[in-house]
């Protein structure tokens, strides 16, 4: 592992990176990190496998048709 | 065309094109928020009138999921307002404490073997039992895909609390699944 390779910072990284709040260069120092430490790199996947897990299975209520077309008759008297 | 003075035509077909898509996400947010179909819709409908009203202040083709989303929120704790003195808060949001957590442990993960054989009302049921704030921070940000600015202007918090929340807020959903992984016999890998 690189000496001046810190695990915590990486994690802290690779969440901002999965939340799409780094841009390209800061990615791409990032997924160097990655590629020097197996443990980061574990850390990483999981933490992806974790939140398509999340954005997959949660379960998402629907608006029904029927709640649609009252909000639709709500404005009409607006 | 002046904002201001939309006619109703130019409103009911900002309402129709760019609100009405939105309706679902809505609607999910709201159920996610008060666990109970007739509140959730009372809230959807009004922060879809509240909208209405106030579409004027919209510029259309910008981001119309934030806005409402902004609205359903306030909506929401002006509703909880009126039924406690106190707004439901959390308090694990100053820097202080989100450095210490990052010190204590990397993260909170289970095996990816687990995750496979979980199903819907687990990690739904894991999402729910959380404080009404992490609730809002996870939907927010790992569903619904909102940036940091957006969840900070619908939450009316700093980005920095953002970060924080959704660190707090992953790591307890982690418990929850960790939980349910023990129940269902799994072993801990780490």
């Amino acid at each position: 592992m690189n000496k001046n390779h810190d695990c915590q910072d990486v994690v802290t990284q690779f969440n901002l990176m999965l939340d799409g709040a780094l841009n390209q260069k800061e990615e791409q120092t990032v997924m160097c990190e990655l590629q020097r430490c197996m443990h980061c790199l574990e850390e990483y996947n999981l933490e992806e496998k974790y939140r398509l897990f999340v954005k997959d299975r949660v379960e998402k209520k629907c608006a029904s048709g029927e709640f649609i077309a009252r909000l639709k008759d709500c404005m009409k008297g607006e | 065309m002046s904002k201001d003075n939309l006619t109703k035509q130019e409103k009911d077909k900002i309402f129709n094109e760019e609100l009405i898509p939105q309706a679902d996400a809505l609607y999910n947010f709201a159920y996610s928020l008060v666990f109970e179909e007739a509140r959730a819709q009372d809230l959807v409908q009004e922060a879809y009138l509240k909208a209405y009203r106030f579409i004027h202040s919209f510029e259309p083709g910008s981001n119309a999921k934030a806005w409402l989303f902004q609205i359903l929120k306030n909506a929401f704790i002006n509703e909880y307002r009126k039924k406690s003195r106190q707004p439901q808060k959390v308090d694990f949001e100053d820097y202080k404490e989100k450095n210490q957590l990052e010190k204590q442990s990397l993260s909170i993960d289970i095996g990816q073997d687990v995750y496979t054989h979980m199903i819907g009302d687990e990690i739904t049921g894991a999402l729910n039992g959380l404080p009404v704030d992490f609730r809002v921070a996870i939907i927010l940000s790992d569903i619904e895909g909102f940036t940091y600015e957006e969840i900070a202007k619908i939450s009316d918090i700093p980005i920095g609390t953002v970060r924080s929340r959704l660190f707090r807020a992953r790591n307890l959903m982690k418990e929850q699944l960790r939980e349910y992984a023990k129940e269902k016999g799994f072993k801990e890998l780490r």
